[in-house]
């Protein structure tokens, strides 16, 4: 400070002061404001419909095997337990997650940044004690940990439930570290869902706007893939064969919901999903790339779209 | 208090402020102009939402531009009121103190007395967006003063507000002013500024077309005659006499008939001789008064000549 100024030891600002931490301020708000509402729980709910599935066909076979009068049923149902592979059911879970994941990213990001562009309140945000990037990290959080919460719930209360009752079936044994690859995958999913949406929320002034171009480009990107993947599997099918060039992966992988598929193959180190008796598997069955290709991609696309949400940020209009 | 040494601030091509050169002490300062004339971009430098393209703004001697610490002693009540509709105002003041570092119930404490104290305590659990424009602000300006702050920035807040409000907010910004504050009000409603403070600001087109007291601003326009009207049903006779003072550059009948507007370069020597005329000459005077003793005469006067 310069220059002499009048003695101002009267003022009361510093009382109370704890931290300045602004950032987790407006992340909680963020958190709070999402968790509250009833739309969050119900797709996160809805995004679990795999794993209760697939609990109640395990519950349903139990029972055949413990008591049906049939030897051979009783027998069919503990081989069709004992041969399901843990974490392909994780995969699936996760694959047939996606699209509620979007729908709650929407829901958390889509207009964090745009109403804020819309209202001017950042004018209230950024004359206060908080930076540009508290605001970015504090709204970034903000979104992040409902997503986290809501891709974990469902995966965690399965793998607790499994590892309670299936153990005899080789849940816990079949991949010990799974119960640190959860999380892991959760906030690596939700960190990409969270940096698309807030990047594209912060290009516009209506949440509605950013939202639909969020959905668009899920939509549109994940259209040609599963169309590629269509014919893969048909190339396949037809030359009898199981290989398919890396080219082809790569775009089979190319949308918002393969890039998240291809880190959960990576981190749950499956190939492809399904239950022993049959389940979906047809966007699965293309093989895996190496992790690191799908999280430098993840991270190339996040920094991106947050390098824009940096950019865009500012308290004023600039008139060019 | 704050310090404005030839700042200016390009937008591309379009000028927003032009070296502008101020010291806002503290008490209540207008910042008077039309729209573009620049107050709220003064009033973003002083925020440090923007920075000044050449020149300088210091605030407790910073530059407030990028720098969050010097934040902790602005408030700032913007003009715009339609954020976060969906929280009641007890919880956005609340938020707003989180914001400003406080710890949740120290924050809950001053949100509490700020919300007080702009008196809103009976209405503000109710969700923002059910807000009158008056409630809302209030509710904008119990955030701002929630910390304490040593400067309130206050864009246009008597928008919206109904007669009763207004006198309340003014006395409430008159008495932060007491307080050894300085606050800066930006409007357009001339009069209801003139009734806050005698200090002001005034833009025009980007550039500071004057600073100060108001009456000394006045006393640099007195070169151009003064006006001033009477109302007497002895138009003619008044008339008369006051013809006869040298200091009288004109007169001019109402078409009422009962009026006389008359113009005078050494206005303090004819509202000397009022009385006279009163008392010494008998006339009858219903009443007198000067459409050039308010801020808007000063604004068209600076402005215009």
């Amino acid at each position: 400070m310069s220059g002499p100024l009048a003695d101002l030891s009267y003022r009361h600002y510093a009382d109370g002061v704890v931290n300045d931490r602004a950032w987790w301020a407006i992340a909680r708000n963020g958190f709070r404001g999402t968790v509250k509402k009833k739309g969050f729980w119900v797709l996160t709910a809805m995004s679990s419909w795999w794993y209760a599935v697939v609990l109640v066909m395990v519950y349903v076979f139990e029972q055949i095997a413990a008591n049906s009068i049939r030897q051979q049923a009783q027998d069919r149902a503990v081989d069709f337990i004992s041969s399901i592979t843990w974490n392909r059911v994780i995969l699936d879970g996760v694959s047939f997650g996606q699209i509620f994941y979007l729908f709650l990213a929407l829901m958390a990001g889509a207009g964090a940044i745009a109403n804020d562009n819309r209202t001017n309140a950042l004018l209230v945000y950024l004359s206060k004690p908080c930076t540009k990037m508290d605001y970015l990290i504090g709204k970034w959080l903000g979104v992040f940990l409902p997503l986290v919460l809501a891709m974990l719930l469902p995966q965690v209360g399965f793998f607790f439930y499994g590892a309670m009752s299936y153990h005899d079936y080789g849940f816990l044994r079949q991949d010990p570290w799974l119960v640190l690859k959860l999380p892991l995958l959760a906030m690596i999913m939700a960190a990409f869902y969270t940096s698309i949406v807030l990047g594209m929320s912060s290009l516009f002034n209506q949440g509605r706007l950013a939202g639909a171009i969020s959905a668009a480009i899920y939509f549109i990107t994940n259209f040609f893939t599963v169309l590629l993947g269509g014919i893969i599997a048909a190339g396949a099918s037809m030359e009898s064969s199981t290989t398919v060039s890396t080219p082809l992966k790569l775009a089979f992988y190319g949308s918002v919901d393969g890039i998240m598929i291809a880190t959960a193959k990576g981190i749950l180190g499956e190939d492809q999903g399904g239950l022993p008796l049959g389940g979906p598997q047809n966007n699965l069955s293309v093989p895996a790339l190496p992790l690191w290709v799908p999280l430098l991609f993840s991270l190339v696309v996040a920094g991106l779209l947050l390098f824009l949400a940096h950019a865009r940020v500012r308290a004023v209009e600039v008139v060019k | 208090m704050i310090t404005l040494n030839h700042a200016s601030r390009w937008y591309g091509q379009v000028i927003g402020l032009n070296d502008v050169t101020a010291v806002i002490p503290t008490g209540v300062t207008a910042l008077l102009g039309q729209n573009g004339a620049g107050k709220s971009t003064l009033m973003r430098l002083i925020t440090g939402q923007l920075k000044p393209t050449t020149g300088e703004v210091l605030v407790r001697g910073e530059a407030p531009f990028g720098n969050p610490e010097i934040y902790r002693y602005i408030g700032y009540c913007p003009e715009i009121d339609n954020f976060y509709e969906y929280m009641t105002g007890r919880q956005f003041v609340r938020h707003m103190g989180r914001l400003a570092g406080y710890g949740r119930t120290e924050a809950n404490r001053r949100a509490d007395l700020a919300i007080d104290r702009v008196g809103m305590s009976d209405r503000c659990d109710r969700p923002i967006k059910g807000y009158s424009k008056g409630m809302r602000q209030r509710i904008k300006l119990a955030q701002a003063m929630l910390h304490d702050p040593e400067i309130i920035l206050l864009d246009e807040p008597l928008n919206g507000l109904d007669p009763v409000g207004r006198r309340e907010f003014m006395d409430l910004l008159g008495q932060l002013g007491h307080e050894g504050k300085a606050i800066v009000v930006s409007s357009h409603i001339l009069f209801e500024v003139e009734q806050m403070t005698r200090s002001i600001l005034l833009l025009h087109r980007g550039r500071l077309l004057a600073s100060g007291d108001l009456r000394a601003i006045r006393d640099l326009i007195d070169k151009y005659p003064h006006r001033i009207t009477i109302e007497t049903e002895q138009t003619r006779e008044v008339a008369a006499r006051l013809a006869a003072l040298p200091y009288i550059v004109s007169l001019e009948f109402g078409r009422d008939g009962r009026s006389l507007e008359l113009k005078t370069r050494e206005p303090d020597r004819f509202y000397d001789e009022i009385p006279h005329l009163v008392l010494d000459q008998g006339l009858s005077i219903d009443g007198f008064g000067s459409p050039d003793n308010n801020l808007e005469s000063v604004f068209h006067y600076l402005v215009e000549n």
